[in-house]
C-alpha cells in the first residue's frame, strides 16, 4: 500500500483505540445473510382510496390505485412520500429542557427542536411515570387525551380510540366532544331534525340524476373533498356527480370560489360575501312566503314551530324584514337573483346540498337550521330527487350503501353512545374539542355548552396521536401561549408536524402502512371490506400504536387489559368473524377469514335497488307519526323550545340572521379582505404537506394565496409574488395566485399548510410557509355548540418587502449527485 | 493490499461510520480528546489534518459535557429530519437524484451486497442499508474478508455519492465538528481509489472549498 502517508505501523498500533473511539463500539454486522424477500403486490387502503403496493426486497417501489376505483385520487402518490419522507421521525425523543429539569421547564422552548434521542425503554418509563405523577397529583381531569384529528383508517390501529383505551386504564382523563368539521352543525342539528344528520346518507346519487332538475351546491365541492373519506374512500360520488352531468341537471354553485364541481358542471356561480348565507337564505324564505310559493301543507304536517319563525322572517319582531332587498344589502347578491333563486328552487325539484364549511363560522349553527326550513318551506323533503343533504361533498356521500356488515373496532373503554366513535362517553369530563385552547388558558371558568355548565379543568398534561392540532386549531399564536400552561406535551406520529416539534415526549409511530388493519370502504356506501394489509416492516425504530401503549400500560401493569390477551392479528380475525356472522344473518356468507386475507383482493357486497334509489327522510314523509324524527316533537322543528330554554344570547330559538365577530362588509371589520380557509386541493388538511405534492401547487415556496384581479391590481402584486398576510392575530407568507375563479374581497389560502415560525420562542412570529389558522379567529361559534369558526377571519394583504425567510418546517433540499 | 492494509482501512472506515451513527456519548468523545495524536496521524495518513485538528479543537474548546451537549444539539439538527432545508440526508437514497424519498434503489443494492459476504445488519440497528455507516461498515467487512470485489464496488458507490454528502455537511456545519469529520470522510473517499487499487475510480469533487 503507497498511497498512506507517514508510518503505517504506527497507525495500526492506534488502530485498536482508534476502533474503541465512537460510541456505538460494536460492529454493525452480524454474520449471516438476510433472506431475499420476493417481489409482492399488497391489497391495502388509505384515506385516498384503496391500492396495491408492489414491494421489492422489503421495500415499496410502487403505489398503484386499486382496479375496482372509479376515480383514484391524485394525491394517492403521497403514500410512498409518507413513508419514506427524510423527515420521518426515526428514534423516541424527548425535548432537553423537560429531560433535564423537569416537566414544565423551559416551556417556551417548545417547537425549537432541542432533543434528545432516547431508548424505547427510557422513552416508554418516562411516559409511564408522567401519567402516574399528573394522575396523583391532579387527578384525572389533569390529563388531556380528547387527541382529535385524521388519524389513519383501521378498526385496531385507531391510536386515538387506543389512547383513551390507555388513559382509561390509568385512572382517567379529560376528553373532547364533537370535531372540528362539524362542530355546530352537528349539535344543533339533534335539536331540528332528531339526529346529528351531518354524517348520515343523503338521497342516493342516481336518484338524483334521475330526478333532481335543480342541484344547489352550497358550499359544497364533492370532486375536491370526495377524494378522501374518514375510513377507506370509495370514491362513489364521482360516478354521482358524472351522471348528474350525463343528465344535463341544472346546477347552481353558491360560493366565493367557482369550484371544481362547479367548473366540471358548468354551474351558475353565484358568489355571496362569506359567512352570510343566512341572509340569502332568509331572503330566499321570505320571497317564498310573499309571493306564496312556499308548502303550507308540508310545514302543518312536517315541521313545528313555522308560525314562531315567520314574525321574524317579516320583520315583526325585530323591525327587519327579511326581504330580498334586504338579503341583497348583506351578502351582495341582487336582489333579483334573490327573487329568481326562491322562484326556480319553488318550481323545479330542488335538492339543496349544503358543505361543512357553511357552519365554521361564527354563529354557524344558524346555516345548517335556515337551510332546513328552506327546504321546509319548499316541501320537497323526502320526495325523489328533492330536499336536502348534508354530506354530498364529504366522502362520497350520496354513494349507494350495500347491505354490509359492520365491522366492529376495537373500543376505549367508556361506555359506547350511538353514532361516531368520537362521540363516545369515556373520559372523567369531556369538553367541546375545539375549546381545548379556552380550558388551558381559563382553568376554572365556566363554560356555556350546549344547555350544561362545564367547570373548565386545569390541564397540565396532553397527549397527542393521530392528529395535528397545530394545523387544525384556530389562532395559532394564541394557542402557542396557552401550550405554555402544559407541564407536559406527548405525541406520537411518523413525520415531524408541528405539533411533533412541540412535544415534550415524541414517540414515533408507523405510518398505517407498517402495520396490519381491517376496513371498510365507503364511509356511506361500506362497499367493500380491505385488508389494510402492512405493506412493508415499520421503518426505523417507528413502532405501532397499539404496541406503544401496550408497553406503556405494560409499566402500569396493565398489559393483558389493555391487550385483551391479543395479537394484532387476532383482533383483526375477530372483527372478520363478527361481522361475517352479522352477514350471515342478513343472508350472505362470507368466506372464512384466511381465505378473505390471502385473497388479496376487497370484498364486495352487493347493493339493492332500493340503495340505489335511497330517498333520504322518505320513510318520515311517508308517515311522520310512525317514522318521526327524534325531536320533541318528531318533526322537524324550525323552532326549538329545548333551545330557547337555555336563553342563549348568540343561540336565539329559530334560525336568525346575527354578525359574525367580522365578515366581509361587516359593521365592524377592521381589515378588508375575507380568508377563505377552505379544504385543500392535494393534500388532507396538513397530510401529505410535507410530501412531493406540495411542489405540484405551491407558489414561490408558499402555500398559494388566490386573490381576484381587483384585490390584486390595487395592491399592485401579480402571481409568484411573496406575500405577507396579517390581521391582530398573526401574520404568514403566502404565493399570490391571481385568478377570477375567486371573487373580489375574498382570498383563499387553504387550510393544513405546515405552520413554520420563523423564531418558536416568540409569540406572532411570522410563519414562513403559510399557515391560514394563524389568522383565524379562536373563538366558538355560540354557546350551544362551541364548535371553531374556522371560516371567520379577515385580513390584510402587502407584497413581502425584502428577502423572504426560507421555508424551513420541510425535507431538505433535493441533492442529485448522478 | 495486505491484510494489515486491509484493517488498517476497515479500522478507519469504521472509526469514521461510528462518528455517523448516533450523537457521541460524553464518553466517546473524552476517548477522542485523549487520542488526540492518533487522530493527528490519521490526518497526516489521510492527508486531511485541517480536518483532524479541527476535531480536535472543537472537543477541546469547554468542558466535554458542554461539547457532548452541543454535539448533540448539532447531529440532531443535520440529521434527525426536523430541520428542513438544513438537514442533511445520511442516506445515499438522498443523493440519487431521484428527489428526496429515502428507501430507494441504494438500499436494495447494499442489501444485495450484504448478502454477497453473508452479513446483515444488527436487529439493533434500524437504519436502511445505505446509511453512511452501514456503507463504510460494509466497505470494512469487504476489506476484512479479503472480497477485493465488493470493496471496489463500495468505493465506487461511496466515490459517487459521498462528496454530495460532504458538501452539504460542509455547508451546515462549517468549522464545526460534524464539518470537520466531513472533511476526514471526503479524504478516505478521495484515497479510496488507491487503496483498493481501483484506479478507473474517479471521485466527484464536492466543493471547491474541500
Amino acid at each position: 500500500m503507497n498511497s498512506l502517508n507517514g508510518s503505517r505501523r504506527n497507525f495500526l498500533r492506534g488502530a485498536t483505540a482508534l476502533a474503541a473511539l465512537t460510541a456505538s463500539g460494536t460492529s454493525l454486522l452480524t454474520k449471516g445473510a438476510r433472506a431475499e424477500t420476493p417481489a409482492a403486490d399488497v391489497i391495502s387502503g388509505s384515506h385516498w382510496g384503496v391500492f396495491r403496493a408492489q414491494t421489492e426486497n422489503g421495500r415499496a417501489v410502487g403505489v398503484t390505485a386499486w382496479e375496482g376505483d372509479p376515480w383514484p385520487s391524485p394525491q394517492l402518490p403521497g403514500v410512498l412520500d409518507s413513508m419514506y419522507s427524510p423527515t420521518r421521525i426515526k428514534y423516541p425523543m424527548v425535548r432537553r429542557a423537560w429531560l433535564e429539569n423537569g416537566p414544565g421547564s423551559d416551556p417556551a422552548g417548545r417547537g425549537t427542536g432541542d432533543f434528545v434521542r432516547v431508548s424505547w425503554d427510557k422513552a416508554l418509563d418516562l411516559v409511564a411515570a408522567e401519567l402516574k405523577r399528573v394522575q396523583d397529583k391532579y387527578g384525572p381531569t389533569g390529563s388531556f387525551a380528547g387527541s382529535y384529528g385524521w388519524k389513519s383508517p383501521g378498526k385496531l390501529h385507531n391510536c386515538q380510540t387506543l389512547l383513551r383505551r390507555a388513559m382509561t386504564l390509568n385512572g382517567g382523563f379529560v376528553n373532547s366532544s364533537g370535531d372540528y368539521s362539524t362542530g355546530a352543525a352537528q349539535v344543533i342539528l339533534p335539536y331540528v331534525v332528531g339526529s346529528i344528520e351531518v354524517y348520515e346518507q343523503c338521497t342516493a346519487w342516481p336518484n338524483v340524476a334521475e330526478n333532481t332538475e335543480l342541484m344547489v351546491f352550497w358550499g359544497a365541492n364533492p370532486l375536491n373533498n370526495g377524494q378522501i373519506s374518514w375510513q377507506v374512500a370509495d370514491h362513489g360520488c364521482f360516478p354521482g356527480i358524472e351522471a348528474l352531468k350525463k343528465a344535463g341537471t341544472k346546477v347552481i354553485c353558491i360560493d366565493p370560489i367557482r369550484t371544481e364541481t362547479c367548473q366540471y358542471l358548468n354551474g351558475e356561480w353565484l358568489a355571496p360575501r362569506p359567512q352570510t348565507d343566512v341572509a340569502l337564505m332568509l331572503g330566499i324564505a321570505y320571497t317564498l312566503y310573499d309571493e306564496k310559493l312556499h308548502d303550507q301543507t308540508f310545514l302543518d304536517k312536517y315541521t313545528a314551530g313555522f308560525d314562531q319563525f315567520l314574525p321574524y322572517l317579516l320583520g315583526k319582531t325585530d323591525g327587519i324584514p327579511k326581504t330580498a332587498q334586504w338579503a341583497a344589502s348583506v351578502c351582495e347578491i341582487p336582489a333579483e337573483t334573490i327573487q329568481d333563486l326562491a322562484r326556480q328552487f319553488s318550481k323545479n325539484r330542488t335538492m339543496l346540498a349544503l358543505g361543512y364549511s357553511t357552519q365554521r363560522q361564527h354563529h354557524g349553527e344558524q346555516v345548517h337550521w335556515m337551510l332546513i326550513t328552506l327546504a321546509s318551506m319548499l316541501g320537497q323533503i323526502g320526495l325523489p330527487g328533492g330536499g336536502y343533504g348534508l354530506s354530498y361533498h364529504y366522502a362520497s356521500g350520496g354513494a349507494p350503501t350495500s347491505r354490509a356488515p359492520i365491522l366492529t373496532a376495537i373500543t376505549d373503554g367508556g361506555a359506547s353512545v350511538a353514532g361516531a366513535s368520537w362521540l363516545s362517553a369515556s373520559g372523567a369530563l369531556s369538553i367541546p374539542v375545539s375549546r381545548f385552547v379556552e380550558t388551558l388558558l381559563n382553568p376554572g371558568k365556566t363554560m356555556d355548552f350546549n344547555g350544561t355548565k362545564l367547570k373548565l379543568p386545569q390541564i397540565k398534561l396532553a397527549y397527542w396521536v393521530g392528529g395535528n392540532p397545530f394545523s387544525h386549531h384556530q389562532d395559532r399564536n394564541e394557542m402557542v401561549r396557552a401550550w405554555r400552561a402544559l407541564d407536559t406535551f406527548i405525541v406520537h406520529d411518523f413525520q415531524w408536524t408541528a405539533t411533533a416539534r412541540h412535544a415534550d415526549i415524541i414517540l414515533p409511530a408507523t405510518t398505517s402502512y407498517e402495520r396490519n388493519d381491517i376496513e371498510q370502504v365507503g364511509d356511506y356506501a361500506l362497499s367493500h371490506i380491505v385488508a389494510m394489509k402492512k405493506v412493508v416492516d415499520p421503518i426505523f425504530e417507528s413502532r405501532s400504536d397499539f404496541d406503544i401503549f401496550a408497553g406503556i400500560c405494560e409499566r402500569m401493569g396493565k398489559r393483558e387489559e389493555f391487550t385483551g390477551g391479543k395479537s394484532e392479528m387476532d383482533w383483526i380475525r375477530s372483527f372478520y368473524e363478527a361481522a361475517r356472522l352479522e352477514a350471515r344473518a342478513k343472508g350472505m356468507e362470507m368466506p372464512v377469514f384466511d381465505v378473505f386475507w390471502d385473497s388479496n383482493r376487497p370484498l364486495a357486497f352487493p347493493v339493492s335497488e332500493e340503495q340505489k334509489n335511497y330517498i333520504s327522510h322518505k320513510d318520515f314523509r311517508e308517515d311522520p307519526l310512525l317514522n318521526g324524527l327524534g325531536t320533541p316533537s318528531g318533526r322537524i322543528e324550525i323552532f326549538s323550545k329545548n333551545i330557547e330554554k337555555m336563553a342563549y344570547d348568540d343561540c336565539p330559538p329559530h334560525p336568525t340572521w346575527m354578525e359574525p365577530v367580522e365578515r366581509l362588509g361587516g359593521p365592524s371589520v377592521k381589515y378588508p379582505l375575507h380568508v377563505a380557509a377552505i379544504h385543500p386541493t392535494l393534500r388532507l388538511h396538513s397530510q401529505l404537506c410535507g410530501t412531493a405534492l406540495r411542489k405540484t401547487y405551491e407558489i414561490s415556496g408558499r402555500e398559494p394565496c388566490w386573490i381576484n384581479p381587483v384585490d390584486a391590481n390595487s395592491r399592485g402584486l401579480k402571481d409568484g409574488d411573496v406575500i405577507r398576510v396579517f390581521n391582530d392575530r398573526g401574520q404568514i407568507l403566502a404565493g399570490v395566485k391571481v385568478t377570477d375563479l375567486i371573487r373580489p374581497g375574498v382570498v383563499r389560502i387553504n387550510e393544513g399548510g405546515w405552520f413554520d415560525p420563523v423564531d418558536p420562542r416568540e409569540i406572532g412570529s411570522l410563519c414562513r410557509y403559510g399557515d391560514v389558522n394563524t389568522l383565524t379567529t379562536g373563538i366558538g361559534t355560540s354557546k350551544l355548540a362551541q364548535g371553531n369558526c374556522g371560516q371567520t377571519g379577515m385580513a390584510e394583504i402587502e407584497k413581502f418587502k425584502g428577502e423572504p425567510a426560507a421555508v424551513s418546517v420541510f425535507e431538505a433540499p433535493e441533492t442529485a449527485n448522478g | 493490499m495486505t491484510a494489515a492494509d486491509a484493517e488498517q482501512m476497515a479500522v478507519v472506515a469504521n472509526w469514521i461510520g461510528g462518528l455517523f451513527l448516533a450523537p457521541q456519548t460524553a464518553e466517546a468523545l473524552e476517548r477522542h480528546l485523549e487520542a488526540g495524536d492518533l487522530l493527528e496521524e490519521i490526518g497526516q495518513q489521510l492527508d486531511c489534518l485541517a480536518g483532524t485538528r479541527r476535531m480536535n479543537e472543537v472537543l477541546a474548546k469547554a468542558p466535554i459535557e458542554v461539547i457532548s451537549k452541543n454535539l448533540e444539539r448539532r447531529y440532531f439538527a443535520l440529521f434527525e429530519g426536523m430541520a428542513g432545508r438544513h438537514t442533511v440526508p445520511l442516506y445515499e437514497s438522498g443523493y440519487a437524484g431521484t428527489g428526496t424519498r429515502l428507501f430507494q434503489q441504494p438500499v436494495t443494492d447494499m442489501e444485495c451486497l450484504l448478502r454477497d459476504l453473508d452479513l446483515s445488519v444488527e436487529a439493533t440497528c434500524c437504519e436502511p442499508a445505505d446509511h453512511i455507516s452501514i456503507e463504510l461498515a460494509v466497505l470494512a467487512a469487504a476489506l476484512r474478508s479479503g472480497n477485493g470485489e465488493i470493496a471496489r464496488s463500495l468505493a465506487q458507490r461511496l466515490s459517487r455519492w459521498g462528496p454530495g454528502f460532504v458538501a452539504r455537511l460542509c455547508e451546515e456545519d462549517g468549522d464545526e465538528f460534524y464539518g470537520a469529520a466531513a472533511v476526514v470522510l471526503y479524504a478516505f473517499i478521495l484515497a479510496l481509489p488507491n487503496l483498493v487499487s481501483c484506479q478507473e475510480i474517479a471521485v466527484k469533487a464536492a466543493d471547491g472549498s474541500l
